[in-house]
This record gives structure tokens, C-alpha cells and sequence, in this order.
């Protein structure tokens, strides 16, 4: 039989704790304030006489202070953790290590990097082995990848190119083929249109095979042509999201178009793009203009051949000694169905995601027809004293909205606005990383995605 | 309820304690002449060596320490409100004594040309005469080096130029560790020297460690690979900058707190007035490295006594010079990872700018990097990252190190830069005058944060008492002596005497002047009732504050505390900026 605790019993240990913690607040505070005489602050032996004597340092702001330090010690713990790691990493030259087996693999041709294998896939590890593409010479490399989705990609390019006399000036010419495998395990799909309702939320897998030829000309200093032929095979399936459901089982069969089928795609493009002034550093400046069309004949039974236009240009502002940029981007994408048949949902355009609509996830909003404005102020927070290295940050307001036809894209019933604020870390002109909290109709998001070579 | 009251009783001890306990600052005053009162005691012991880790230095002190201030919100009001603690150990003239810290030079005694020229040691450098035999090395890294000992028998530490920038990191080290010396700081003796490649020799068993720490061996073969990269003059000698070994190291003092394993270091570092005022001399030189790990103790032994004396060393990030490369306008406007910097560009949206950011200019010469009296701000200049001592500098330390600035003419500086031994003539002058330009900035600056009366004395009778000094703002050509005023009060409370009034003496033009001030009485009650006084309440004090010119800011008074004597009038026996 056991016997129910006493309240006494409880009133016995109770106070002793309370008490013996107010004495070692109380005498904390006491040690704080008493008037402990400092270090070296023992009377000159030389001297006559000492006036004026007061032990510095310990006054009623150490009080105040006290809480503050007993709140933040926590985090001092923390603090004294990652010391011990950064000590730790040091003076077993972790860093180093890394940066001599990065450099070994170089010289071997093996580069490895983070980064992600396109929108929406995560971060991931990725190899490329090879030398370097450069002009004047015929290079080829492969390149593999994994995301923390499990996407992966493998991808072998050969190319050549032929060096301009003068750099930036007369003609540069290059050449360009490769082979790609995509395999995509979890997109999300939102619908896509009028058919289907927006919100409605599920995922679904994606292999690719995609092999391209391009030619590219340089015609003068600003102006590149671009010409492409590519192949493509796709095959859509259920997703393996197990918080979502597959499209499949959500959708009517009919609602989504040629879901697990498999769909040949051979398509002609060209482009060309005129730069004026634009440079890739932390704070960007210059203009771009940027113009693509494409035809994709669709080679299988209820596959409907389409054309692809893109329109996009940027005028970055930069002022203030190259601290501080105004830019404009804009986008216009428009696809037309030719004939009988689908076209594949994947591949109709999208909004939603860092480098459209940053408060939506990827691929929110899916149409025949996207336009796309953003306006972003960003100003250069710190500067590595090599120059190597930067902060930037940023406000941003983005507009844009997908449509059916071209009636829905002049009305802007459909319009998303997004605003937010990002701060981008670079290693380099074209490497880093970048936070951002974008706000919209559906709340705020967050993305973090790194930069790699954009 | 008495038991439950008792805390809140404590409270209110401690917080009536603290208020009468509110800091003020510590006067020593004595008969004003200079002992040496610092002398360090025998050490039974020798101390530890010391091995602080260089990443976790940085990130206390570029990253947490400023921190502090957001976390710890009462710590930023306090350090806009409160007065900073003045230095401990200033002397009744608020100087120092000469110690294992500082040694005064130049300020006391005018160095000759020759002298501030040579350095530390004999200034030859290593003997080139014969082989070199390296018994250390660093091949690999930013910057490699090579342990010698030449053929004295002596050792040194050797190090290269960055690529493509011949002669910058080389004359910058040699230059600042002359100034600095002539200053009074303890240096390792530093020489730009030239060597044949051939003359060197890999020791027995030599190796280096790789980057990845592993140890390799270095035969001759690789030496000389390792040297033939190296840029060579059109004789074949290869350039570089050679710093004699100092003996007895234990590793290098933290700018805060103590060395608790030697008994001399009872001062707290951070508030030795000798590295608060260092603070001066890094600005004008430009010498951004100021961290810890560029600092040594040394264990000395001399006619059987102990002591441990304190360094600065490498000075290879000083002048134009970032060590790896030329310095950038953006090098010591402000810290390589400024916070508080960072914090107002991103909270203004990058209106807020220091000057390095609309600066157009850059380094003019290769061989001396960006060094320039352009944005240099004296009080307001930073090294790397944030140093303790120069953190809790007052405008009192300020003054002290400006007055070992002030103390270097441009024939001294030119000597210093001359033992850079810059090829470049047109540098080595542009350098010149970028020191002199600065130094005469930093003067300015910070002598008129003061009322800089320096070499008092009391002329006149007993009855007609004046103080005689020498104003160093006039002597330094920063104010006209025409014209200039001082607010001058005294109070003498054992002889109940209370007088202010504005005086204008006449001034010299090398600032010699005097300013009267109200006798002792007369009477042999009054002295024989002052006699009677503890010592503490028979001193006068003289405060004095120039009258500044329209457009300046008020300066800090000087304060001289007066002992009354019967046949003299006063005695000084202190004072204070």
C-alpha cells in the first residue's frame, strides 16, 4: 500500500529549491556589485598621494546586463560549441583538406559542387568530369547529380568553339551536343487550368531522355544567335510523395493530359539575345534582350505538335559607385497548339518558385501562356576585402499570371503578386546562395537556393 | 515574510552599492620624476606557452563580441552612455613607465636618422656571405617561408612578396617595425635582404607540412624548385624580408585580461595604456593585423633574473599592404566582417556607405599598394577585426600615442622608409609623404581633442605664481598662437580660493606661454593649518581648457594638481588630459 505523498512534503522541497536559488541570484548580484577592487590597480609606490580613487568597471549597468547575460547564456553554450567545432575544423585542417582534394580532383578533371538539378528539385551533390569548356578547343564532359528529392541527372556534352580574334569582337562560332537522363520523382502538380481547379494539390514522377544539338554564333560583341535541334522521350507516373497524392488518383484520366504516357518530341529552336553592357557581378548592370521560338513535332498517336515563343529582357540600373541596382526583368511565353491532339502537361509553362513567383511553390500556376514582371532594388550590404566574396540584399515585387489563350493574358483577371525581401551570399561573380522571404495571397515562404553559375 | 523579503533587500544593496561605487578614474600623482616602477619580479617558474587558435580569435572578436550588443541590448545603451574606464598604470604626467611593454625612444630622446634607420639589432639583416641551411619550412599557402639560420649562426624567419607586387609586403614590414621600434615597442629585428638562391642548403631531415598536415621531405631538389618560382632580379638574388628568431618565445599575449602564469602581468591588457595608444600608431600606419597572433612573449633571462618581455611582430599587413596583396581603400575604413557596418547598409537599404565606397581612387604604385592620407580618419580608422585594447581606448590614450606620432619628423621617416629599400624612387617619395601626410592628420586630430599643454613648470614668485608650458597645438601648427585663449579655473579648498576667468598669454610660436594663477596665503595660520591636512586635502587643482576655434569642437580640459609649498608658491605633482 503506498501512501499519497504528503502536501508538506511538497512544501518542504519547494522552498529550500526557491530559497537556494534566490540565494545564488542574491549573492551573484552582491559579487556583481561590490565595489571588488580590478587588477593593477594597486597604489603607485612612487606615489605621494592618490586622489580621486574608484575601482572601474562594476556599476549598476552590470545589473542590468545580468539578465540579459543569464537569458543569452543558452546561446553563449552554443556559441562556445561552434568555437570548439571551428578549433576543431582548424587545426585538423579540414578546410584545407578539402580544398587539396578539391584541387587534386581537378587536375584529374572531376569537379564536384552542390547545386540543384533545376526548379524545384532541391539541393544536391554534383560531378562533372572533364576539362573546363573553352574556346578554341573541343571539350566534352559528363556531368551526374543527386538531389536531397532523389532527382537525378546524368548528362554527357562534347562541344567546340571557335575563339574570336579579338575577345568580345568579330565573329565566335561553337558547337554543342548532348545527351541527357532526367528522373524527377516527386513534382508537385496544381492543375493546369480551366479543366482542372487550381488548388488542387498533388505529385507525380518524370523520366526524360533529351539529346540536343546547338549551334551558336556570335555575330558581333553583343549579339549571340543561337539554333537548336533536340529529341526528347518523356514518361509521366505516379508520384512517391507519401504526404501528397498522385495525380492520379485525384484527377479524372481526362483532366490530365497524356499522364502516363510516353511522348517523342523532336524540336527545332532558335534565339537570339542582345546584350548591352550586362555583367554578371555581385551588384548586375546593363540590358538584355532575349528572343526564342520553337517547334516540337510530337511523334506518337494523340500527340499534338505545338510552338513554343519566349520574350524576355532585363534592364539592370546601377548606380551609387555600383553599390546599389534598379532591375527590370519581364517575360513573355506563349504556346500555341497546332492541329489535333494534347500536349503534355510538363510541358506548358509555369509560374510558381524562386526565379518566377517566390511566395508559390514550383510550378503553382500552369497555362498555355505566362507573363512574368518583376522589379527588384538591390544593394550591395558588404564586400569581402579581396572582392571575392559579397552580401546582397534585396526588395522585390514580382506580377504574374498564367492564361489560356491570349484573351485571359491581355485581361489580367489572373494576376499573383508577390513581395519580399532576399539577402544572397556570393563566393564568387556567379556562386552563392540565396535566402528570401517572398510574401503572396497563399501567405509567406521562405527559399533558400544556391547560385550556381547564374 | 522577513525570509521571503531578504532578496529583494539584497537588490536594493547592490544597486545603492553600485551607484556609489560608479566608476571614476584612478590619479596618481608624485613628485613627477621617472623611475622605473614596472620592473617584473623574479620568475620561479617560466610560463607556458601559449597556442590560442586563430579561427576561434577571429570569431570571438569579429563576430560574438559585437554581437554582445544586440543580445545583450543594456550593453549597447552603456557603451553610448557610460564614460569608458581609463587606462590603469598612467603615470602622475599620464604617461608610462618604461617596462617589458614599451621602452620610451623617440619622445624622450630625438633618434638620429641612422639610428630609427637601423631598428632593433645591428639592421645588416642575415650574413650573405656564406650558406644558408634551412632548417624549417613553409612551401605551400599564401605565404611560404623559410626558417635560416645563415652563416653566423643565426636565425631567421624568411618571407616572400606576393606575386606580381615585387617589394610591397617586404618594405611595409620592414618600414612599420622601424617606426614601431623607434616608438617604443619591442620589435624582432627586420631586414628586406637579398639572397642567391644557391646560397641555401636543405637542413638534415628537413621537411614541411602540406596542407593536408602531413609532413614532407625537402631535399635540395625541391628547395630549389621551391626558389626558382620565386621572382629574381636580373642578378639571379631573390628578394625578401628577413626577421631575426627571437629566443625564449611562449607564444603571444591576448590584447584582454592577463598572463596568469607570470606574476609581473597584473595589469589587464585591454586597459595598459601602452596598447590602448598602440591603437595611434596601427592607424597611422596602417597596420591592420593588430590581432593577438601577431604578438609574442619572450622569455628573457639576464644577470639571473626572469622576466617575460612582449613583441608586436609581423607587420607584413601595414602601409599599402594586405600581406597577400595591395591593399584596397576599404582597408582600415573598416573591419573585414563590420557588423554594425553591414547592419546599416542592410537596415537603410544601402544608403548608408562608409567613404571607401565612393571613393574613386586606388593604390598608384605596385610596390606600396593603397596607402594614402585620403580617407584616413584617425580616430575613426579599423584593423581587421576588433582588438580589446583599442576597443576601450579613451581620448586620454589617444593623446598619448599622437604625442609618439608627433615625435617623428620627416627626416625620421624618411630613414624608415629608406630601410623598405624600394627600387621605385617615385614610390619610396610618394610613401613618404603618404606617412607624413598621415602623421600630421593624426596629430591635428587628436591634439585637439585636448588641451595639449605639455613640459609644465612654475615660474614666478611665491606670490605671483604662473604656470609655464608648452602648447603642443600651436607648436604643431594646428591653431595660430595669436589669438589663443584658455578657460582657466582654480580650486584651492584647504585656502578656500575659487577663481575661473578666460586668460590670453602670449604664446611663442613654438607654443611657450604662461598663465597666472591665485598665490597660496600668506599667512603662517594657514600653513600651519595645512600642515595639519592629510596630503590628499592640501592639493589645488588647476584645470585649464583651450578655448576652441569657431568651427572646432570643445576639447578636454588638463588638469594639474598643485601641492602648496611655503617657499615656492606650488609644486606639480600631477596631472591629467
Amino acid at each position: 500500500m503506498h501512501a499519497a505523498p504528503s502536501p508538506s512534503a511538497h512544501r518542504g522541497v519547494s522552498p529550500l529549491l526557491t530559497r537556494a536559488l534566490r540565494l545564488c541570484f542574491s549573492l551573484t548580484l552582491l559579487v556583481i556589485a561590490s565595489p571588488v577592487p580590478a587588477l593593477g590597480q594597486s597604489s603607485n609606490p612612487d606615489s605621494i598621494v592618490v586622489i580621486e580613487r574608484g575601482e572601474p568597471g562594476v556599476n549598476g549597468w552590470d545589473v542590468l546586463e545580468f539578465p540579459f547575460q543569464v537569458l543569452t547564456a543558452p546561446l553563449y553554450l552554443v556559441w562556445l560549441g561552434g568555437e570548439w567545432a571551428a578549433a576543431a575544423a582548424s587545426d585538423t585542417r579540414v578546410p584545407q583538406k578539402i580544398a587539396f582534394y578539391n584541387r587534386q580532383l581537378n587536375r584529374l578533371g572531376i569537379y564536384p559542387a552542390f547545386a540543384s538539378l533545376g526548379a524545384g528539385s532541391g539541393t544536391g551533390a554534383a560531378v562533372r568530369l572533364g576539362p573546363p569548356s573553352s574556346e578554341g578547343k573541343l571539350w566534352g564532359h559528363l556531368a551526374a547529380g543527386a538531389t536531397v528529392k532523389l532527382y537525378w541527372q546524368l548528362t554527357a556534352r562534347v562541344g567546340y568553339g571557335v575563339e574570336a580574334a579579338e575577345p568580345g569582337r568579330g565573329m565566335a562560332l561553337g558547337f554543342q551536343a548532348s545527351g541527357s537522363l532526367q528522373h524527377r520523382d516527386r513534382d508537385e502538380y496544381w492543375g493546369i487550368g480551366p479543366d482542372s481547379d487550381e488548388d488542387d494539390r498533388s505529385n507525380y514522377a518524370l523520366d526524360r531522355t533529351i539529346v540536343t544539338g546547338e549551334l551558336m554564333l556570335g555575330m558581333v560583341r553583343y549579339v549571340a544567335l543561337r539554333a537548336h535541334i533536340d529529341w526528347s522521350e518523356a514518361e509521366s507516373g505516379a508520384g512517391n510523395n507519401p504526404r501528397l497524392p498522385s495525380v492520379d488518383s485525384i484527377f479524372p484520366a481526362a483532366e490530365i493530359l497524356r499522364f502516363g504516357d510516353s511522348d517523342r518530341y523532336l524540336s527545332f529552336g532558335a534565339s537570339a539575345e542582345w546584350r548591352n553592357g550586362y555583367s554578371q557581378a555581385f551588384v548586375p548592370g546593363g540590358s538584355w534582350v532575349r528572343l526564342a521560338a520553337r517547334w516540337n513535332d510530337g511523334r506518337g498517336a494523340g500527340l499534338a505538335d505545338f510552338s513554343e515563343l519566349m520574350a524576355s529582357a532585363g534592364l539592370h540600373l546601377r548606380f551609387d559607385h555600383d553599390r546599389r541596382c534598379l532591375s527590370f526583368v519581364g517575360a513573355l511565353q506563349t504556346t500555341r497548339q497546332q492541329g489535333d491532339g494534347e500536349i503534355p502537361f510538363y510541358r506548358l509553362p509555369a509560374l510558381g518558385g524562386t526565379s518566377t513567383l517566390p511566395a508559390y511553390p514550383t510550378a503553382r500556376f500552369r497555362d498555355r501562356d505566362t507573363a512574368l514582371a518583376k522589379i527588384e532594388y538591390l544593394y550591395r550590404i558588404w564586400l569581402a576585402p579581396t572582392n571575392e566574396s559579397a552580401l546582397i540584399a534585396s526588395f522585390f515585387v514580382v506580377g504574374g499570371q498564367v492564361a489560356h489563350d491570349i484573351s485571359d493574358e491581355l485581361s489580367l483577371s489572373r494576376i499573383r503578386e508577390n513581395y519580399g525581401v532576399a539577402l544572397s551570399a556570393y563566393a564568387g561573380p556567379t556562386t552563392g546562395a540565396r535566402l528570401e522571404l517572398a510574401g503572396g495571397d497563399e501567405g509567406l515562404r521562405v527559399n533558400f537556393v544556391f547560385l550556381v553559375g547564374s | 515574510m522577513r525570509n521571503k523579503a531578504w532578496p529583494e533587500y539584497l537588490v536594493v544593496i547592490a544597486v545603492v552599492a553600485t551607484s556609489v561605487t560608479c566608476s571614476k578614474n584612478t590619479l596618481v600623482v608624485h613628485d613627477g620624476t621617472h623611475r622605473p616602477t614596472d620592473a617584473p619580479p623574479q620568475l620561479t617558474q617560466p610560463p607556458q606557452e601559449r597556442d590560442p587558435n586563430a579561427t576561434v580569435d577571429f570569431f570571438e572578436h569579429a563576430v560574438r563580441e559585437p554581437l554582445t550588443y544586440v543580445f545583450i541590448p543594456p550593453r549597447a545603451l552603456r557603451s553610448w552612455w557610460e564614460e569608458k574606464v581609463e587606462a590603469y598604470n598612467p603615470t602622475a604626467e599620464d604617461d608610462v613607465e618604461n617596462s617589458t611593454w614599451f621602452t620610451h625612444r623617440n619622445d624622450r630622446q630625438r633618434m638620429t636618422a641612422a639610428e630609427v634607420a637601423r631598428g632593433p639589432g645591428d639592421g645588416l639583416g642575415p650574413d650573405v656571405s656564406g650558406s644558408w641551411t634551412v632548417f624549417s619550412a613553409k612551401l605551400e599557402g599564401i605565404t611560404p617561408g623559410l626558417f635560416v639560420r645563415d652563416a653566423a649562426g643565426v636565425s631567421y624567419l624568411i618571407k616572400f612578396d606576393p606575386s606580381g607586387h615585387a617589394e610591397l609586403m617586404s618594405a611595409a614590414e620592414a618600414i612599420t617595425a622601424r617606426l614601431l621600434h623607434a616608438s617604443g615597442y619591442f620589435v624582432p629585428e627586420v631586414s628586406v635582404t637579398y639572397f642567391d638562391p644557391a646560397q641555401l642548403r636543405a637542413g638534415e631531415g628537413l621537411t614541411y607540412e602540406n596542407a593536408l598536415g602531413r609532413e614532407q621531405p625537402v631535399d635540395d631538389d625541391i628547395l630549389q624548385q621551391f626558389l626558382r618560382a620565386l621572382p629574381s632580379g636580373p642578378d639571379g638574388r631573390v628578394r625578401a624580408i628577413a626577421s631575426r628568431l627571437l629566443p625564449g618565445t611562449l607564444g603571444p599575449f591576448n590584447y584582454k585580461g592577463t598572463r596568469s602564469d607570470d606574476p609581473a602581468d597584473t595589469i589587464p591588457h585591454e586597459h595598459r595604456r601602452e596598447l590602448r595608444g598602440l591603437y595611434v600608431l596601427a592607424a597611422w600606419l596602417n597596420h591592420l593585423d593588430t590581432k593577438q597572433h601577431n604578438s609574442m612573449d619572450v622569455l628573457v633571462e639576464e644577470s639571473g633574473r626572469r622576466y617575460v618581455v612582449h613583441y608586436l611582430i609581423d607587420f607584413g599587413s601595414s602601409l599599402g599592404s594586405a600581406g597577400i596583396g595591395p591593399n584596397t581603400p576599404r582597408k582600415g575604413v573598416e573591419h573585414d566582417a563590420d557588423l554594425g557596418a553591414t547592419a546599416a547598409r542592410w537596415f537603410t537599404a544601402g544608403f548608408y556607405a562608409r567613404s571607401w565606397e565612393r571613393y574613386p581612387g586606388g593604390s598608384t604604385h605596385p610596390s606600396v599598394g593603397f596607402y594614402s592620407a585620403d580617407l584616413f580618419d584617425p580616430g575613426g580608422w579599423r584593423n581587421n577585426y576588433r582588438n580589446p585594447a583599442f576597443a576601450n581606448r579613451t581620448i586620454r590614450d589617444g593623446y598619448w600615442g599622437a604625442k609618439l606620432v608627433a615625435s617623428f619628423d620627416e627626416e625620421q621617416i624618411r630613414a624608415a622608409v629608406s630601410a623598405g629599400q624600394l627600387s621605385d624612387r617615385a614610390a619610396q617619395e610618394a610613401l613618404v609623404q603618404a606617412i607624413s601626410a598621415r602623421r600630421d592628420l593624426t596629430v591635428a586630430y587628436w591634439f585637439s581633442r585636448v588641451t595639449p599643454l605639455e613640459s609644465p613648470g612654475l615660474q614666478g614668485s611665491a606670490q605671483t605664481p604662473q604656470l609655464a608650458f608648452q602648447d603642443l597645438a600651436v607648436a604643431e601648427r594646428i591653431v595660430p598662437p595669436a589669438g589663443r585663449r584658455y578657460e582657466v579655473d582654480f580650486e584651492f579648498d584647504a585656502a578656500r580660493i575659487r577663481h575661473s576667468g578666460i586668460q590670453e598669454p602670449l604664446i611663442t610660436e613654438e607654443g611657450y606661454g604662461t598663465l597666472a594663477i591665485p598665490p597660496p596665503p600668506a599667512d603662517a595660520a594657514f600653513w600651519q593649518r595645512l600642515a595639519e591636512l592629510p596630503v590628499e586635502q592640501r592639493i589645488a587643482r588647476l584645470e585649464i581648457r583651450a578655448v576652441p576655434q569657431p568651427d572646432a569642437d570643445r576639447p578636454r580640459s588638463v588638469r594639474f594638481y598643485l601641492l602648496p609649498v611655503p617657499a615656492n608658491g606650488y609644486r606639480i605633482v600631477g596631472r591629467a588630459y
